[in-house]
This record gives structure tokens, C-alpha cells and sequence, in this order.
């Protein structure tokens, strides 16, 4: 069963981080673009969480924690950033 | 049985994921995209999640996926908070069908209290 | 402090991954300990049973609110017209702390469908911005009976 879902799901994330690095293309200021980017860390999050349940690859877990991490840290610097100069 | 608990709360999760992102694209202004976004990092992450620490079932698997789920939930409400605020102040517009903006017109009454003085926004 | 050792208890067979008798009992004397300890120093809420109750009532509704917010934004980017009505709220607030804010903030948050922008600096008024009002009243008073009382009954 899983064998069988498990590259639908991953497509479909796969997909989601494609639609939103539209967004981040598109802008138009640099919030839209930092929630794009902020979207497109926890999805990649998912897609890790999922490929480390279907190989049984543990580690991999750790790397999903790592990007959590930072995509965090970056969001909220970017914020910091917009706050400072203003929309641009 | 396992299997297709696991089956179904990932296409749940992974649904709820592509609607975000979806939500992020079509939405009309950065607040509304944000509200969208969220709901990959509830729901999309937490069905995910679920979906993991039920296939891996052992103790390793399942507290790295719980730590996982508590550090998204403490971080996402902060970076939401911190994009929107900067946003306001920024001042990215706000839709043209936003009905009201208490915000901006608390501001221009406390502005009038202190008589022409322009406070910074 | 019977119920809370228990779950102590129960917390760290998990932990050990091995619900034998004996780690059991190891994770209910190591808990009452602690518990024992914590209590002396006053660092332990006195009610400490009523607080377990309030914040799994908390827990349980926020389940629910995000399961309701969540089907509710989702309708909202699948239908093609807009039907949204966003605004931006004030919500005066009753609760006073830095705990309490920021745990009602986070809850706000974390819901889709709602984001705080921006706290008073006099630390009385929220805004929020919302993906739906009907009216500002009605946003208020959603916000107010539904999250902000339960904070408020869990700190107090």
C-alpha cells in the first residue's frame, strides 16, 4: 500500500514547492516573497519527514530538524530586513 | 491495516500541503497568502508527521517525529507574526476588497490626540 | 501530584522505550522526586490537577479550531470567485501578562485564517487580520469567548 502511495505524495509536494516558487518568482513585494520561501522550507520538511518513513533512513529525520531550523531563523531575519528598509 | 492508516493521512497531509501552495498563488494580497501558508505547517506537517512515526513505530522514529512536531509548532506563529508585522509596516498594501482596517484608523486617532505631530507609522 | 507522577511515570517507560514493571516503577519514584522537589521550591502551580484539566480543555478546542480553519481556508482557495472578506480587527484584550499574550498570539497564529499584525503599545489591543468578517463585533467576540477566556482560566 505504501509502496504504491508514497510517490503520489511525493509528486504532490513536489508540486506544491513548484507553485510556490512561482510565487517567489512572481513576487510582486518581498513579504510575498518570504512567505513563498517560508512555505517552500516546510514543505521541503515534508518531503524529507516522507522519504525517511518510506526507506526506514532515520538520519534523515535530522536533516528535516536542520531545515526547520534555519528556515526559521532566516524568515524571521528577512522579516527583520523588510521591516527595517521598508517594502522594496 | 497500519498501511493504509499511514496511506491516508499522507494524502491528507500532502493534500493540505498543494492547497497551500496553491492558496499562496491565487490569493490576492501577502496577509490572505499568509493564512494560506499556514496551513501546510498545521495540518500538512502534522498529518505527515503522523504518517511517519506511524510507519516507523519505534522509539527513535517516533521521538525524532514528535520533536519535529513540537519545533514547527513553536516556530511557525513566531515567523507568521513577524512577516505580517513587517509587512504592515512596510506598508505592502492591503487588498482593495479588505472590508475594514482598525489598525490604521487607531493610528490616525492616537496621531490626532498628540495635535499634528506625525508619529513614525 | 498522584495523577502527574503517573504520567511521569508512563513518560518515561516511553522513553525508554520498554514498559516493563520495573522501569515503571524506577519512572514513578524518579517523577515523585522531582515533583516532591519542584514543590518545595515553589516552583509548582498549587492547583497543579485543575491546570492539567484546563490546559487539556485548551488543547482538545484547539484541535478543533484548527481542523474547522483549516477546511474552511481550504474551501476558501479552491472556489474560483472570491468569497473572502478579510479585515483587519481590533481586539481589546482582558488578560495582561506577557505569558498569557503570547500564548493567545500563538494560538491566533497558528490557526490558519487568522495572523496577528501588531500589538498596541499599551499592551490592550490586538490586531488580527481575518480571512472572514462579518462583522467586527462578531470577530471580537469569536476571538474573545474562544481562545482568550481559556488562556485566561489556564494562567489564572
Amino acid at each position: 500500500m505504501s509502496e504504491f502511495v508514497t510517490p503520489i505524495v511525493l509528486v504532490m509536494l513536489a508540486v506544491a514547492i513548484l507553485i510556490a516558487l512561482v510565487r517567489l518568482l512572481a513576487g510582486p513585494s518581498l513579504p510575498d516573497r518570504v512567505v513563498a520561501m517560508d512555505l517552500i522550507g516546510v514543505l521541503t520538511v515534508g518531503l524529507i519527514v516522507v522519504i525517511a518513513a518510506a526507506t526506514e533512513y532515520r538520519a534523515l529525520l535530522d536533516a528535516a530538524i536542520v531545515i526547520a531550523l534555519v528556515g526559521f531563523v532566516a524568515t524571521v531575519a528577512y522579516a527583520r530586513f523588510v521591516e527595517r528598509e521598508g517594502e522594496s | 491495516m497500519i498501511d493504509v492508516l499511514v496511506a491516508v493521512v499522507w494524502l491528507v497531509g500532502a493534500g493540505f500541503a498543494l492547497l497551500a501552495a496553491i492558496g499562496v498563488l491565487q490569493l490576492p494580497d501577502v496577509f490572505t497568502r499568509m493564512q494560506a501558508s499556514t496551513k501546510a505547517s498545521t495540518l500538512g506537517i502534522g498529518c505527515l508527521l503522523v504518517g511517519a512515526a506511524l510507519q516507523l513505530a519505534d522509539v527513535a522514529g517516533v521521538v525524532r517525529a514528535a520533536s519535529i512536531g513540537a519545533f514547527v509548532l513553536l516556530t511557525s506563529p513566531v515567523a507568521s507574526h513577524v512577516i505580517a508585522r513587517a509587512a504592515y509596516i512596510a506598508e505592502v498594501p492591503l487588498w482593495k476588497g479588505t472590508k475594514l482596517d482598525e489598525r490604521r484608523r487607531d493610528a490616525r486617532r492616537d496621531r490626532g490626540e498628540f495635535d499634528g505631530v506625525e508619529s513614525t507609522p | 501530584m498522584l495523577l502527574a507522577s503517573i504520567l511521569l511515570a508512563l513518560a518515561w517507560a516511553a522513553l525508554q522505550g520498554d514498559f516493563s514493571l520495573e522501569s515503571l516503577v524506577v519512572g514513578y519514584v524518579l517523577g515523585y522526586l522531582v515533583l516532591f522537589v519542584l514543590g518545595r521550591g515553589g516552583v509548582l502551580p498549587a492547583r497543579l490537577t485543575q491546570k492539567l484539566w484546563h490546559a487539556t480543555a485548551l488543547g482538545a478546542f484547539f484541535v478543533w479550531e484548527i481542523l474547522l480553519a483549516n477546511i474552511r481556508v481550504a474551501r476558501d482557495v479552491l472556489t474560483p470567485s472570491r468569497t473572502i472578506s478579510p479585515a483587519v480587527v481590533a481586539v481589546p484584550l482582558d488578560i495582561t501578562t506577557d505569558g498569557e499574550i503570547l500564548l493567545l498570539s500563538a494560538l491566533i497564529n497558528i490557526t490558519p485564517g487568522s495572523v496577528t499584525i501588531d500589538l498596541s503599545d499599551d499592551r490592550r489591543t490586538l490586531y488580527v487580520h481575518v480571512m472572514h468578517m462579518e462583522t467586527p463585533e462578531q470577530t471580537r467576540h469569536e476571538i474573545k469567548h474562544g481562545f482568550e477566556r481559556r488562556v485566561h482560566r489556564l494562567f489564572a
